[in-house]
């Protein structure tokens, strides 16, 4: 009997969402992970995805990388030796799902080899204080990254730290059977040795990777051990401790060596690290990333590898079927014919293996410990200032841009023009040559805001909530900025229903899951985008008019739901005008609605209910900067000049709106506070409070007190 | 919650927390074929060029009995829908295949070759003394082998048609007119009286086999003739397609005829040869091939054809050494530049061979320089500033009888490529060679103005081919590139990273294919081996329906045009 987990199935089956993505592996295979796991995260909106990776294999897969920095961000993670560790945490706001185990972020370690695997989900509605207690350990291994600078980039860091917020604190005080364990500050046997408080009878191990000292048995020697059973495929195995294990079995200990391998296809790698550990009570099996050696399992990263691993506890014999069951085939046979004289290399596992000269940091005469974009800048971390050098930007297929910079700092930012800029619209490396002596650093993947501006489902959902009006101009541009054909983009738009902004979300899906299927080779239908949008404000005029009319006493909720639309409308009709003057014409509306509005207001003069409440969603800051915006923007197009006829009409509803006011209302600057901070998520509109207050200086009642 | 099974595939839901699990392998598919996306090109330029019908599409009365069948179906009134008529061309296409089967029993000389659904019929026939069962499943689509193959072929030919009112198809008057023949013998058969029953007796079947079996098509004459004049556009809608199929049947019809006449049987490679080099290869010497003038714009689209399949043919053979080299090093795989050294090694040795300067130092040699010596054995000069020019000379000086060709580096890899354990430094650089030969050769037709160039455009699309190949040699050719650099930069860009380009088109969370090699940090691995060959151009299949046809015998040992054959000839050359 053997247990079997899809993990691929799994992560596509447990959520609809994941928005924060983290995954540890030491070799990586970028074409395996941008073209299965990668649209996978996309199509979960997936808002950030994190890789980290060893340092030699990220140099080593640099080039078959072909959207790191832009779809996903990729960094290497510090350890003197490997790091080692192979995890997932996908984080949603409901929950949790954590994947840990011997697999690398590989095709070979996913589908084909055979790995060992752990998997905990936690909903955040269903508290459970064993998974609590394990993510509190995972969020412990995550800051102990960032504590001890391990990872390197500010933008990264961030990213982490994100995920650490959301994961659960620590139940400190319980005895669990299931323990998380890194190496950071502690080797993972050590750790082990303070958890399991019996002497240990016996100790079975599979794995792939081994020392020629066998220190990982002199630990347990050490501790009284003296039965061992060993596993291997003797192919497949690196370093096995030949010389050790004669000398125990010479000192009358029991070591019994096994080949094992699937009874199904019995060339399939094993390439889990499963050791089995027996008190007279209890039964442990630790597994996870790290091999029985000494950079493994007795060490830190300071002098070996990082590691991961889980120690997990139950009753004797609970985890031998783990081995020992029908589906393996497991030969007996000796010291010495279990494998030859050669220690070879283990295939996919070369954390032990020493490190190819040419990618050690110390080969670099400078190395760039970040690169990302922040807004038209490319901020830069480099380990040794003052460098006078070029910086070049290239893509994988050799295109490449040089920016000579003169710096002082370990921190700079180099303001990019916009062709430099759209040059890293693309996934774009970078690296500095030196300019005296030529010599190149590291590269290093620039962390773009691609993957922040990806317009989300969650965005929709926000809007939703705030009735259409909240976020709405920001999910507007981050769309836009998707779109490489501006026809069909305004043709989806024209045809979004104002009042049920989850009808945003077919867009969404066409421009950012679905954006180069091909679907937009053919020209939208022949359609008037203007008269189109003309149509959309006329039917939310006509629909906030009826609602209105018909509200012969103050509705609460049907007035919030007619207050929140219109803002939203009135905002879209500003950002089309913020595009194009050919919408300019409808700036009318908003007018019209205010109208609409002013009038229940007169009907309902003395409901002190509905004053109450306009006070409460500052509805007459909002009346009075709508009125100001909108003659700055007709002042802006000449109307002053051109149409002073539509000025008037616009200027009569401002002043039937400030006799609706009570007389003896005031208004601050701090009062329009949070009212200008809703309309910041506009990119070229500047509001000034003191304009509008010289605006209203024209009209009778002196209502600001600026 | 992670889904976990036992060995039998049964969920298991209660499992601990951070349980350890075995991962469950997960299955690659394997069917992909074309590593570096090669034969697609080859596919929409031979598919233009010998329209109406495909590889799978090898017996001409085939066209017959699914006309027939189809209008059966119709004037019998057995179906109301598309599924119906599913069913009931499935059940009909059943009784046609028994019947051939039981026709093959006893006239087993008869061409019984390339029937549907043969191998499930025989089984049943073998299995079963007396009745079949008439529910035996012998195709996996519902359309049986009509809809796998023959299908859009039929409705490419104009005998049958899309109905829009009933959802599926019904035959023209062309196809109606060509089944008056069959329609008899099907009658006399007693074939639709057969429709619908659970079982058919043996003795029936080869009653009906006597009368209806794919190899009778010959005595079906006059609707064997109607379709020969379809097949030759001079029945049926004229179009560019007709125009195609007809010209490219005259000018396999006229190579089968110059070659017969020397007593040569005809290969599909000779047919690429006689258009690429005008000539044919025999054992001991070669035949010139006259290419009928009317003929000659077609001749130019068929040349491209075979330029392809030499460029296709030396990628592949470069990649198969490279797997065959990674295989020795399986599983741990080799770096990339291992295997360059492995081909650097005795590059130059052979390249000196190949090119009969066994005593020059070669490493060196710039890819002018070679072909300027090969060039000045024919006493002409090269001007590699006008490489069009250059390119022009070659085409017309380089010939199947020249010491060296790309005939020769052909004839070569597939020597080498049948060896137990290939050189892949002698594959490479014959490969090599024939890319560099073929791409001059090719060079000068490829601009813009050249009618073949602008038709090889429109079927390349974002594939590679002949124009990027010669684009690229050109590049090299301006830069005065040795022969090692060019080799390395080919290897890299066209074996390598196209193989990496093709997997990655390929790869998508829910298509797993079997990839060729991949990468395990540094080292490349391999996953599976491939054989290079020569691409389809259908020539197998238009052969066998040309001998239905009555337009060529083919045997074994022999193929020539019949009377018939040279007549159809005739008429399309305007010489009858």
């Amino acid at each position: 009997m053997i247990n079997e987990a899809e993990i691929l199935e799994d992560i596509k089956n447990d959520s609809d969402e994941y928005r924060h993505v983290i995954l540890g592996t030491h070799s990586f295979d970028p074409v395996f992970f941008e073209s299965i796991l990668l649209p996978l995260f996309r199509l979960k909106d997936a808002e950030s995805i994190l890789v980290l990776s060893d340092r030699v294999q990220y140099q080593e897969r640099f080039l078959d990388m072909r959207s790191a920095g832009n779809e996903y961000y990729i960094d290497h993670c510090y350890a003197s030796k490997a790091f080692h560790p192979k995890f997932a945490i996908l984080l949603w706001p409901e929950g949790v799902k954590l994947i840990l185990g011997s697999a690398n972020l590989t095709k070979q370690e996913w589908f084909e080899s055979g790995e060992i695997v752990g998997s905990l989900t936690h909903y955040f509605s269903k508290p459970d204080a064993q998974s609590e207690r394990v993510l509190s350990e995972f969020r412990d291994f995550l800051s102990k990254l960032i504590e001890k600078n391990y990872i390197k980039s500010k933008k990264h860091r961030s990213k982490l730290s994100k995920v650490i917020e959301n994961l659960p604190a620590s139940h400190a005080d319980k005895k669990f059977n299931v323990h998380l364990l890194h190496n950071i500050e502690k080797p993972i046997l050590s750790q082990l040795e303070d958890i399991i408080d019996k002497p240990i009878k016996s100790v079975k191990i599979v794995a792939p990777v081994f020392d020629v000292d066998g220190s990982v048995f002199d630990f347990f020697i050490k501790k009284g051990c003296k039965k061992f059973q060993i596993f291997i495929q003797p192919d497949n195995v690196t370093g096995f401790p030949k010389k050790k294990i004669k000398n125990l079995l010479s000192q009358g200990c029991s070591v019994e060596i096994s080949k094992i391998s699937f009874k199904e296809n019995k060339d399939r790698l094993i390439h889990a690290k499963i050791m089995i550990l027996k008190t007279a009570a209890k039964s442990f099996c630790l597994y996870g990333s790290a091999n029985p050696t000494f950079s493994g399992m007795l060490s830190t990263p300071k002098n070996g590898n990082l590691e991961l691993c889980v120690l997990s506890r139950s009753k004797p014999g609970h985890y031998d079927t783990l081995v020992e069951n029908d589906r393996m085939l497991i030969e007996s046979t000796s010291v010495d014919d279990a494998v030859g004289d050669a220690v070879g290399d283990a295939v996919g596992d070369t954390a032990d293996s020493p490190e190819p000269s040419h990618l050690k940091p110390e080969s670099y005469d400078i190395t760039i410990h970040d690169a990302y974009l922040d807004k038209k800048k490319l901020v830069l971390e480099i380990d040794k200032p003052p460098v006078s050098a070029n910086i070049v930007l290239r893509h994988v297929d050799e295109e490449s841009c040089t920016i000579p910079v003169n710096t002082q700092e370990k921190i700079f930012a180099i303001d990019l023009d916009d062709e430099q800029f759209v040059f890293c619209s693309k996934p774009t490396y970078v690296q500095i040559r030196l300019r005296k002596s030529q010599d190149e650093s590291n590269r290093r993947w620039i962390s773009t805001q691609t993957l922040e501006l990806i317009p989300r489902k969650s965005d929709i959902e926000k809007l939703q909530l705030g009735g259409g009006r909240f976020g709405l101009i920001s999910f507007l541009d981050k769309l836009e900025k998707f779109v490489d054909e501006p026809e069909w983009f305004y043709y989806h738009l024209s045809r979004f229903r104002l009042d049920d902004p989850s009808t945003l979300e077919r867009g969404r899906r066409k421009y950012v899951l679905i954006s180069d299927d091909g679907t937009y080779n053919e020209r939208p239908p022949e359609t008037d985008i203007v008269s189109a949008f003309k149509k959309k404000f006329e039917k939310s005029s006509e629909g906030i008019k009826k609602s209105l009319h018909t509200m012969t006493e103050f509705n609460r909720d049907e007035f919030e739901s007619q207050f929140n639309q219109f803002l939203a409308w009135s905002k879209m009709v500003y950002w089309l005008n913020l595009r194009d003057e050919k919408y300019l014409n409808y700036l009318r509306f908003i007018r019209t609605g205010m109208e609409e509005f002013l009038v229940l207001l007169s009907r309902t003069k003395h409901d002190k209910t509905l004053q109450k409440y306009l006070s409460k969603i500052n509805f007459w800051q909002h009346f009075l900067l709508l009125s100001f915006m909108t003659y700055m923007f007709q002042k802006k197009a000449g109307f002053l000049r051109t149409n002073p006829g539509v000025l008037r009409v616009f200027n009569e509803t401002t002043t039937q709106m400030i006799n609706t006011l009570d007389s003896d209302v005031t208004f601050t600057k701090d009062d329009f506070k949070s009212v200008v901070d809703e309309y910041s998520e506009f990119k070229n509109l500047e509001i000034d409070l003191d304009a509008m207050s010289r605006f209203y200086e024209d009209f009778e009642r002196r209502f600001l007190k600026f | 919650m992670i889904i976990f099974l036992n060995n039998y595939g049964e969920l298991l839901k209660e499992m601990s927390l951070l349980e350890p699990t075995w991962n469950k392998s997960v299955k690659e598919y394997d069917r992909a074929l074309d590593p570096l996306g090669l034969s697609r090109v080859n596919n929409r330029m031979v598919g233009d060029l010998l329209p109406g019908f495909t590889s799978m599409t090898q017996r001409a009365g085939y066209y017959v009995f699914y006309t027939w069948a189809i209008a059966q179906i119709r004037r019998k009134k057995l179906t109301k829908s598309l599924p119906q008529f599913k069913n009931a061309i499935y059940d009909l296409e059943r009784l046609f295949m028994l019947s051939c089967i039981a026709h093959a029993e006893t006239a087993p000389e008869n061409n019984h070759a390339h029937i549907t659904g043969m191998r499930k019929g025989r089984d049943s026939w073998n299995k079963n003394p007396d009745k079949i069962p008439l529910n035996i499943k012998f195709f996996g689509d519902k359309l049986g082998g009509y809809g796998q193959y023959y299908e859009k072929s039929m409705m490419h030919l104009g005998l049958a048609e899309w109905d829009d009112v009933d959802g599926y198809e019904k035959p023209t008057k062309l196809g109606l007119d060509m089944i008056n023949h069959f329609t008899t013998l099907a009658v006399e058969s007693g074939i639709m009286s057969q429709y619908g029953k659970k079982s058919i007796s043996k003795s029936k079947l080869t009653e009906m086999g006597e009368k209806l079996c794919l190899c009778k098509l010959g005595e079906w004459n006059n609707d064997k003739n109607l379709l020969r004049n379809t097949f030759f556009g001079f029945s049926g809608t004229r179009n560019k397609s007709s125009k195609a199929r007809q010209e490219s049947f005259a000018m396999i019809l006229s190579v089968i005829e110059q070659a017969s006449t020397q007593n040569h049987k005809m290969t599909s490679q000779d047919f690429l040869d006689s258009v690429y080099f005008g000539g044919i290869q025999t054992v001991n010497d070669s035949i010139r091939i006259i290419i009928p003038p009317s003929l000659a714009e077609l001749s130019k689209k068929w040349k491209i054809v075979k330029a392809h399949d030499n460029l296709a043919f030396a990628t592949e053979s470069i990649l198969q050494s490279f797997l065959g080299i990674l295989e020795m090093n399986h599983p741990k795989g080799l770096p990339l530049e291992d295997f360059f050294k492995i081909i650097f090694e005795n590059f130059d040795a052979e390249l000196g061979n190949l090119l009969n300067r066994q005593n020059e130092n070669l490493h060196n040699m710039t890819v002018r320089d070679m072909i300027s010596g090969i060039l000045s054995g024919s006493e002409i000069v090269c001007d590699w500033d006008d490489i069009s020019g250059t390119s022009k000379k070659f085409d017309t000086t380089i010939s199947l009888s020249s010491e060296i060709s790309e005939k020769s580096f052909v004839t070569n890899l597939e020597g080498l490529l049948i060896d137990q354990s290939p050189n892949p430094c002698k594959i490479s650089v014959n490969g090599i060679l024939l890319v560099l030969f073929t791409a001059l050769r090719m060079s000068w037709r490829m601009n813009p103005n050249d009618s073949s160039a602008v038709w090889l455009k429109q079927f390349q699309e974002s594939d590679i081919g002949i124009l990027e190949f010669t684009d690229f040699v050109r590049e090299h050719v301006k830069q005065n590139m040795s022969v090692v650099g060019f080799t390395r930069e080919f290897i890299l860009r066209y074996v390598i990273l196209q193989a990496e380009k093709i997997y990655r088109d390929k790869i998508n969370p829910n298509s797993n294919p079997k990839q060729w090699f991949h990468k395990s940090g540094s080292n490349y691995v391999r996953d599976r081996d491939y054989i290079a060959g020569p691409r389809s151009i259908r020539f197998e299949s238009t052969l066998s329906i040309l001998h239905d046809l009555g337009v060529v015998n083919s045997t074994d040992d022999i193929l020539e045009c019949t009377e018939s054959g040279r007549k159809m000839l005739g008429r399309v050359l305007g010489t009858a």
